[in-house]
């Protein structure tokens, strides 16, 4: 169809078009951050709180796995010995996270004086850079992020879903826009926290192998380039302020156990961690998973509170009897 | 390196910046670098096959322009045929034809042992491969002369946007820009950002949520219908419309930012009145390449009615087996030929009338399309299936009961997807302008881009789902 319109005046209208579409952008990324922020807002709570609450002598750090231990019933369990506990491990991270944090609550002081970590191993195999970077990080770290990530694109994405709530939530909103939003409910009324723990262990709970996500799990260990250099300078960190970092696991189900002994998963994971011994001087804890029966857990990865119970007694045990923490926390903290 | 990556936006924002600071001769130097960079990000290794594709074919151009001795000029054009065609026959053919003549041997009793390669198919070989061979027999047919700088001509094979899967440009076109300074002007950015911006969309958005039902349609023991078999070719038929012509839009858009104008690869495809018409829409670069360098040489129509069908089936066998070492391909190809040569029957035993008056011509143009679509439906259906037994069960399905409501859930998720692609081409064929979007005014346009931006923000697929035309 001819058209009298002629180039020039498509490239004013192009123009013009472009910037009406960057104002309206901005203008809804504006909007849109008024809407409420979960992730945001829980991951800058648990760092603003770092301010306000003192050192401990033991900190619990992870991922959702690790947070569902209980703090209060931990330093009940040890109150003979009058060590304070705090549980830091944060819902759907890994290493970088404990990074960065351990590194503000040096900053602030509030660094404690063991760290007993026990990241689940499918965490050092995989990245979150965007979440890093989009959520978490300050500019200083921002910057660290893209060096110690070497992940340009991801980081950069992280960068611009910062700024933009639409990227942040992409997931959500996408599986709300194809008729499910059920996320997107979750994320508004408690992303923060972790859905209640099943009361009871439920003895016909079973997860065999095949239940187990590929890609989570069924896979030989491996640790990401980007992982390794953050687990690296967490060592490094800890080592440097005087911090005994004690390595550990979480309990994991008797087909997770089965099948990751069948990849020579154990003997790589303690491997890798005696690397970080011989040059961070960590301590290691771990010398197996701790396999507990599929009624306590409550999926694939989380135990129920039955689990949690059951295995927060032994977890006290085990510090009650450990000489690392006896000489550790037996001096008293250095001053300030 | 994807178009749909955030890696490649940020290499192509690094190119654009140093492209607009350098002058022309550097600006090439820097494309060369930045195409083999581009390529290199794939498989460094691949990279020795375009630098020998390009100095075979450089050497050889000069040699044949620099000779009138017909022997010599044949000798130097055999040399470069049979180099890109031997690369090509190497890489992606060689563990095919050595498969399937075990098999053929087999079926006669008889064994041979031969070594597979194995080797990964370098990405975009097809694409190179026919773009450099068709510069060599250009200047072998005095169309054009060699060019004289080495750089030029690399670009020429290597030029990124266009690399690993077209538009299959010409030496005639795409050389002559890469000669010449370019003109960025404001009409080219803002149309480069247009084609760019809807490409993203046609391949996040559409194509590969799309791919999701089509793997499931299309996996072998699924319990076909009659129903399920139509949706399996129509989710298909966008996918691959949405997933190529994505790319290619992307493809011209970064280059029109730079300054470059590259062909059209598709005209509106399932709109086509006739199996013609579908390849004068359909990978538009392909098919011309085709007729220009297969059809025509084979004597074309001009030998008679009988060489001119066996010319039709030859070019489009050819055609199918170009997109890659499959059966399948081979018989969508054949498919296609026969299309084409009962359509070639039909036009000259029983020429139609044309229909008077606008409405009658919208009633004519729509049900011939929508004819075409069905047979346009089933070539699909040829070329995706895994297997022939998967295209003799899916087409036995066709007899097999076809549930409503199936259909219809099915449709709805289509359309879910699809409706941007349905407005557009609807706006496109009836206003007769591609660039439809592109004269409405301002804040229509601001409009549609926001819409588009936020399609792609939130329901894109990335980071998976490469280009389907990568592996041909």
């Amino acid at each position: 169809m001819p058209s009298s319109t002629s180039n020039s005046d498509l490239g004013r209208r192009g123009v013009l078009g472009a910037l009406l579409t960057l104002v309206a952008i901005v203008l809804i990324e504006i909007a849109c951050s008024f809407l409420p922020d979960p992730t945001i807002d829980d991951l800058a709570a648990r760092r603003v709180s770092l301010e306000e609450t003192g050192p401990v002598d033991l900190q619990i750090m992870g991922d959702s796995v690790a947070l569902a231990l209980q703090a209060d019933t931990l330093q009940t369990a040890v109150a003979d010995r009058g060590w304070t506990v705090a549980n830091q491990a944060h819902y759907a991270t890994g290493p970088e996270f404990a990074y960065y944090f351990l590194k503000t609550q040096v900053a602030h002081g509030t660094a404690p004086r063991v760290i007993w970590y026990a990241p689940s191993p499918h965490t050092l195999d995989s990245t979150r850079w965007p979440l890093l970077v989009g959520a978490y990080t300050s500019p200083s770290e921002t910057a660290d992020a893209f060096v110690k990530t070497r992940d340009v694109p991801a980081c950069t994405f992280g960068v611009l879903s910062r700024f933009s709530y639409s990227l942040r939530y992409r997931g959500p909103l996408g599986e709300a826009a194809k008729g499910d939003p059920a996320n997107l409910r979750g994320l508004y009324a408690a992303a923060h926290e972790l859905p209640p723990l099943p009361p009871e262990g439920d003895p016909d709970a079973h997860y065999p192998v095949e239940s187990l996500p590929e890609g989570t799990y069924r896979k030989a260990f491996a640790v990401q380039p980007g992982v390794d250099r953050y687990i690296r300078a967490l060592c490094r960190l800890a080592q440097d302020e005087g911090i005994v970092l004690i390595w550990d696991a979480m309990p994991v189900l008797p087909s997770v156990a089965s099948d990751r002994r069948g990849r020579h998963f154990v003997e790589d994971y303690r491997a890798y961690l005696q690397s970080l011994q011989t040059e961070y001087g960590i301590v290691i804890e771990f010398t197996d998973f701790t396999v507990m029966d599929d009624a306590y857990f409550g999926d694939i990865s989380h135990l129920n509170s039955a689990g949690v119970t059951r295995f927060q007694a032994r977890l006290a045990d085990r510090w009650l009897a450990s000489e690392t923490l006896e000489s550790a926390l037996a001096k008293p903290p250095a001053g300030p | 390196m994807l178009f749909n990556s955030i890696a490649f936006w940020l290499f192509f924002a690094v190119v654009g910046l140093l492209y607009f600071i350098l002058p022309h001769r550097w600006q090439n130097r820097m494309l060369l670098v930045a195409s083999y960079v581009f390529y290199g990000a794939w498989d460094w290794r691949f990279l020795s096959l375009i630098v020998l594709s390009t100095g075979v074919d450089y050497a050889a151009s000069k040699a044949i322009y620099a000779t009138d001795d017909a022997a010599r000029r044949k000798r130097w054009i055999t040399l470069s045929l049979v180099s890109n065609f031997g690369l090509l026959a190497v890489f992606k053919y060689y563990d095919f034809f050595v498969v399937s003549l075990q098999d053929l041997l087999s079926v006669i009793g008889l064994s041979a042992s031969i070594r597979l390669l194995e080797v990964a198919v370098p990405v975009g070989i097809s694409f190179y491969t026919f773009q450099t061979v068709s510069y060599t027999i250009d200047v072998f047919r005095g169309k054009m002369k060699p060019s004289q700088s080495i750089e030029e001509f690399a670009l020429y094979v290597a030029f990124f946007p266009q690399l690993v899967a077209g538009p299959i440009e010409r030496a005639t076109e795409l050389l002559d820009q890469i000669r010449v300074p370019r003109r960025v002007t404001k009409d080219g950015v803002s149309s480069g950002i247009y084609l760019c911006v809807w490409g993203l969309l046609k391949k996040t958005v559409i194509a590969d949520n799309l791919s999701l039902s089509v793997d499931r349609l299309f996996a072998p023991g699924y319990q076909h219908d009659a129903g399920s078999v139509v949706m399996a070719a129509a989710y298909f038929a966008i996918q691959i419309y949405c997933d190529f012509s994505g790319y290619t839009d992307i493809a011209r858009g970064v280059s029109r930012i730079l300054g470059f104008e590259l062909r059209l690869n598709f005209n509106i495809p399932y709109i086509a009145t006739s199996p013609q018409d579908f390849w004068h829409r359909w990978h538009i670069s392909l098919s011309t390449w085709l007729r220009d360098y297969l059809y025509i040489p084979l004597g074309g129509s001009r030998k008679g009615v009988a060489r001119t069908y066996i010319n039709l089936m030859i070019t489009m066998v050819l055609g199918g087996l170009w997109h890659g070492a499959a059966w399948n391909y081979v018989l969508w190809g054949a498919y296609h030929g026969a299309l084409l040569s009962l359509h070639r029957v039909i036009a000259l035993r029983w020429p139609g009338k044309t229909a008077e008056g606008r409405g009658a011509r919208l009633l004519s143009h729509t049900w011939k399309a929508l004819v075409m679509t069905v047979f346009t439906l089933y070539g699909w259906l040829l070329f995706r299936a895994g297997s022939l037994e998967q295209v003799v069960d899916m087409t036995g399905a066709l007899s097999h009961g076809f549930p409503i409501r199936r259909f219809v859930i099915d449709g709805v998720r289509l359309m879910f997807y699809a409706w941007p692609l349905v407005l557009m081409q609807i706006a496109q064929a009836w206003s007769g302008d591609l660039f439809i979007v592109r004269r409405l005014p301002g804040w229509a346009q601001a409009l549609f881009y926001v819409v588009c931006i936020y399609l792609i923000a939130i329901l894109g697929a990335f980071e998976s789902n490469a280009f389907i035309y990568f592996q041909f």
